[in-house]
């Protein structure tokens, strides 16, 4: 599989232009200088990812009925550094029933705290007579609570996974496949929201052609815009991407043909 | 010359600043001898040649899991014929789209009744067609938050062709040797007479014995405890610590149950069941080093359902009662056996009390359990290493040196006395002896587990 070949658009030239299609050809438009281009017909598909804020998985935790001798319990399931963790969050009162809820919640958050010191959960415990927990960051988004017992569980903010943040395509390691001659290359910005457009497509064999190979060659174009251009720049270039992906591109003759 | 005074013997001040006191020359050895888990990663480590040597800035070791494939469903399109589409959750920090699943791949959830065929991936999702269920069944099935897995592949009876390439990568991970010092240093004017004696001689000379068991002591709690860490210390620059069992546990994805209440005999077979489904089989059984405070909370909480009414010979009117000692405990093919580790129950070096009630032993510490796996670790493509292995760095493990100072220098005579040479390296009335290792030890904590009490 080849590599990649990426296009970070900048803010500025995040722009309706930065993509169309003419004259048998495919062409991403990288301000007034660079230009890719590669034959519409050796175009297999396009797809396009928005960037998402994300949200960290957020849960209110209630204790059951307060006796002695009594079983407090949940499980905290947390994806943290690409690992599933199942951590046990367990209280159990002793000869006699805790005075208050706020027993039971201290003894929870202690435990979690735990984990959270030894680096096994990711979570921000809170709350006095309920427990209130969220992921400590949507790095961490993905957390979920279920019950074992007497752990009445509500879910405050289902988690979503963020998407396209600029510093994730930095991380990693997103770089512009083609900077201007003498020019730095462009990357993408920290703090910045990204749409991903992925163009497959097989790049044309031969002699001077795409890396000198002997066939064609599957390769994946993916263009970096920034969802925060100035006015509709952004939104149009989008609907420009709709318009290719679901066949209605204006000068779209050229879907299907031979050209 | 004689005084005369009608005090008696036992009054007269003069007399009582005369009298001798007991010889109390030997000094009793009151540590109680709290060296014991340093000894078992020697012997663990003997048929592995006594340690592992190395001369760079980390021990690494490469580690492999099951490679699973596996994701969390985040979100479920609406079925086209007998297709659909699954979403699924990003994984990593930051959060990256999966990409594992491929063409082929035969999928389950929770329900093992109900299977789906990946036709199509993208990264970040998958396409599934029914295979033996229907597509509803399916849409309950692969639910949003269920877990998706490739239970393995199907092809298609006749002209199948291969299928795309799955890579694995052994994770690296990494501990430091660290370096550790002690330093004995008497000038010569200390090494007075005493009236205590250590190895017949003065209590002088025993300060440089002591040192040496004072640094092997604290390496022992250091190989238990220590936390890995590398940092510029305001002290010296650059500096280097081991993780030891501790932290290893909790670090590598050992079991670990933090506990602000009374263990319950629940909690200790789900743990040990957590801990022993680690692994597919063990050659021993699982050793779980305890302190004393668990000892007795274990045996007398958890034996009522096992010991009740054992007959006459177990009660005060039986001979030979000798009360309740049991060190092995088995639950649903789980065997551990369990051994008191001195080290938790220094009160005196733990003297920290803890506030969770129903607890007959009140020192916190005493209530921890490690749950060892000492079988060999098996190394991928043939071979074994000792499960707690002994590192360190350079050529040895241990330096030590005595260095002669002026106190060690020699009588010249006023005939040798311009030509005298002496090896002694200080010009300073004194000598010293310094101790040093580099070393510390590396545990796969993946297949062990801790319990401790955090209150």
């Amino acid at each position: 599989m080849n590599k990649d070949i990426n296009i970070v658009l900048t803010t500025a030239e995040t722009v309706v232009t930065a993509v169309d299609l003419a004259e048998g050809l495919g062409r991403i438009l990288k301000g007034a200088d660079v230009q890719y281009t590669f034959p519409w017909k050796k175009l297999g598909a396009v797809s396009k990812s928005t960037g998402v804020a994300g949200a960290a998985g957020q849960y209110t935790i209630t204790p059951g009925a307060l006796a002695a001798d009594t079983d407090y319990s949940f499980y905290l399931t947390q994806v943290v550094g690409g690992e599933i963790i199942t951590e046990r969050i367990t209280f159990t009162s002793g000869a006699t029933a805790p005075a208050t809820p706020d027993v039971v919640c201290d003894a929870w958050r202690a435990v979690i705290a735990a984990h959270v010191n030894a680096g096994r959960l990711a979570v921000t415990a809170g709350g006095t007579t309920t427990l209130t927990l969220v992921a400590s960051s949507v790095d961490n988004y993905n957390l979920t609570a279920q019950e074992i017992s007497l752990a009445g569980i509500v879910q405050n903010q289902a988690p979503i996974a963020p998407v396209g943040r600029g510093a994730d395509l930095l991380a990693e390691g997103i770089v512009d496949s083609f900077p201007a001659v003498g020019a730095a290359a462009a990357l993408p910005v920290a703090g910045l929201s990204y749409s991903e457009y992925t163009f497959e497509l097989m790049a044309p064999k031969g002699n001077g052609g795409f890396n000198e190979q002997t066939s064609d060659q599957a390769v994946l174009l993916k263009v970096y815009a920034d969802e925060g251009a100035p006015g509709t720049n952004w939104s149009d270039l989008d609907a420009v991407i709709d318009d290719v992906i679901d066949g209605t591109y204006t000068a779209a003759g050229l879907l299907g043909s031979n050209v | 010359m004689a005084q005369n005074s009608p005090l008696n013997v036992a009054e007269n001040l003069t007399i009582r600043s005369l009298s001798d006191r007991n010889d109390f020359r030997n000094v009793y050895d009151l540590s109680g001898g709290y060296n014991k888990f340093g000894m078992i990663v020697n012997i663990l480590n003997l048929p592995f040649g006594g340690g592992k040597q190395f001369d760079t800035d980390k021990y690494e070791k490469s580690v492999m899991g099951r490679g699973h494939v596996i994701a969390q469903i985040s979100a479920q399109a609406a079925p086209v014929g007998t297709t659909m589409v699954l979403t699924l959750a990003p994984q990593g920090t930051p959060p990256s789209a999966v990409d594992t699943f491929r063409v082929g791949d035969v999928v389950v959830a929770a329900d093992h009744s109900v299977s789906g065929k990946v036709i199509a991936t993208v990264p970040g999702s998958i396409t599934i067609e029914a295979t033996e269920s229907t597509i509803l069944a399916m849409q309950a099935a692969f639910a949003v938050n269920a877990y998706v897995k490739v239970l393995g592949d199907s092809s298609p009876n006749f002209y199948s062709d291969g299928k795309s390439p799955l890579y694995e990568f052994p994770e690296l991970i990494y501990n430091y040797s660290a370096v550790k010092r002690d330093t004995y240093l008497a000038s010569r004017r200390e090494n007075i007479s005493s009236r205590i004696y250590y190895k017949d001689k003065f209590w002088g000379d025993a300060q440089l014995d002591l040192m040496v068991q004072r640094f092997l002591r604290q390496m022992e709690k250091q190989m238990l405890f220590s936390n890995q860490a590398q940092w510029t210390s305001q002290v010296g620059g650059l500096s280097d610590m081991n993780g030891g069992v501790r932290w290893s546990i909790i670090n590598r994805g050992g079991e670990y149950l933090p506990l602000a209440s009374a263990l319950t005999q629940a909690q200790f077979d789900n743990f040990l069941a957590n801990v022993w489904s680690r692994k597919a089989s063990r050659t021993t059984p699982l050793t779980l080093f305890m302190g004393r405070g668990m000892m007795q909370h274990i045996q007398r909480t958890f034996t009522d359902g096992y010991i009740v009414n054992a007959g006459s010979m177990n009660t005060f009117g039986g001979s030979e009662v000798k009360g309740i000692d049991v060190r092995t405990y088995a639950i649903a093919g789980v065997e551990v056996a369990m051994v008191e580790l001195p080290v938790l129950n220094d009160t005196e070096f733990f003297p920290e009390l803890t506030s969770v009630s129903g607890l007959s032993n009140p020192y916190r510490q005493q209530h921890t359990l490690f749950a060892l796996d000492l079988d060999p670790i098996e190394v991928k493509g043939g071979g074994l290493a000792p499960a707690i292995e002994k590192i360190y760095r350079g050529p040895s493990e241990f330096y030590a040196g005595y260095i002669k100072g002026m106190a060690d220098a020699g009588v010249p005579t006023a005939e040798n006395f311009k030509d005298y040479s002496v090896d002694i390296v200080s010009s300073v009335d004194a000598h010293r002896c310094d101790v040093m290792a580099d070393n510390g030890i590396d545990m796969i904590g993946k297949f062990c587990g801790m319990i401790e009490l955090i209150a």
